[in-house]
């Protein structure tokens, strides 16, 4: 099975637990299989249409499945898939746009970030 | 509800708002949550919207969300929260706000006004997503 792991503001939903285990050959699977286990969760992640929320952003190891093959990017065994919120607000005013939400991938330090937080989660 | 800090949190939390002024600034409430909720530490950090959005947006980046986590686990505490400022708008959250909110999160937004912090509120978001309540900060 895969481990995903869950950001604090999501763990009231999947009982503390901040690693839960998961089934599927992809990300799409594993995403699914977590709701399942956890319906509660769904509407933090899925808007009404089916679709991810803007701010959830999903790691396959050091790697943003955006720069994979998105929720079809497949998963071994040992897949470790990191689930991370994008923090955003402001005000309301006339820019009524999206949000980056990749600005540092690659470049300004996410990835020595993950491995710090896979160091903790996922003792070898 | 209830959020307890102490003065001296708050006043760090609306000196961020006052130095990033014109811009938003942003940062992470550490603490516990309890019988009661407290924020015992913030982690201010620098807004990641690009530069000609800042007066009215926030974005906390992943690898600073990520850090934030390491942070809490190493001080034995949680993140329990996001604090942000409104420039010269009022501190109440906004639907971009409730867009991008998280359950759980503590939202504490503060109004800054021509440059001066003005006053902070803190708001949660409802479990059907559809609005914030507020919650009573109180300060020790």
């Amino acid at each position: 099975m895969a481990t995903l792991k869950i950001p604090t503001p999501l763990r009231s939903y999947t009982n503390g637990q901040a690693e839960v285990a998961v089934n599927g050959d992809n990300v799409a699977q594993a995403m699914e299989h977590l709701i399942e286990k956890f319906p509660t969760l769904k509407p933090h992640l899925y808007n009404g249409d089916g679709q991810l929320r803007p701010f959830v952003n999903l790691f396959v190891g050091e790697n943003n499945i955006k720069d994979l093959q998105g929720l079809e990017t497949p998963l071994d065994e040992n897949a470790r898939v990191i689930l991370i919120p994008s923090i955003a607000g402001g005000t309301d005013g006339v820019q009524a746009d999206g949000v980056q939400t990749s600005v540092c991938i690659g470049g300004c330090g996410l990835k020595s970030a993950l491995r710090d937080i896979e160091e903790r989660c996922f003792p070898v | 509800m209830m959020l307890r800090l102490s003065k001296d949190i708050l006043t760090q939390i609306q000196a961020h708002g006052e130095q990033a002024y014109p811009e938003e600034g942003a940062g992470f409430l550490l603490g516990s949550d309890g019988v009661e909720r407290a924020v015992k530490s913030i982690l201010p950090l620098t807004n990641s919207r690009e530069d000609a959005a800042r007066h009215n947006r926030y974005l906390i980046a992943p690898e600073d969300y990520l850090k934030a986590e390491l942070e809490a686990d190493r001080l034995g505490l949680s993140l329990i929260g996001v604090f942000h400022s409104h420039p010269d708008h009022p501190n109440r959250p906004s639907e971009f706000d409730r867009d991008w909110a998280q359950p759980f999160f503590s939202y504490i937004i503060t109004s800054v006004d021509s440059g001066k912090a003005i006053e902070s509120r803190s708001w949660r978001l409802v479990e059907d997503r559809s609005q914030f309540v507020e919650e009573e900060i109180q300060t020790n």
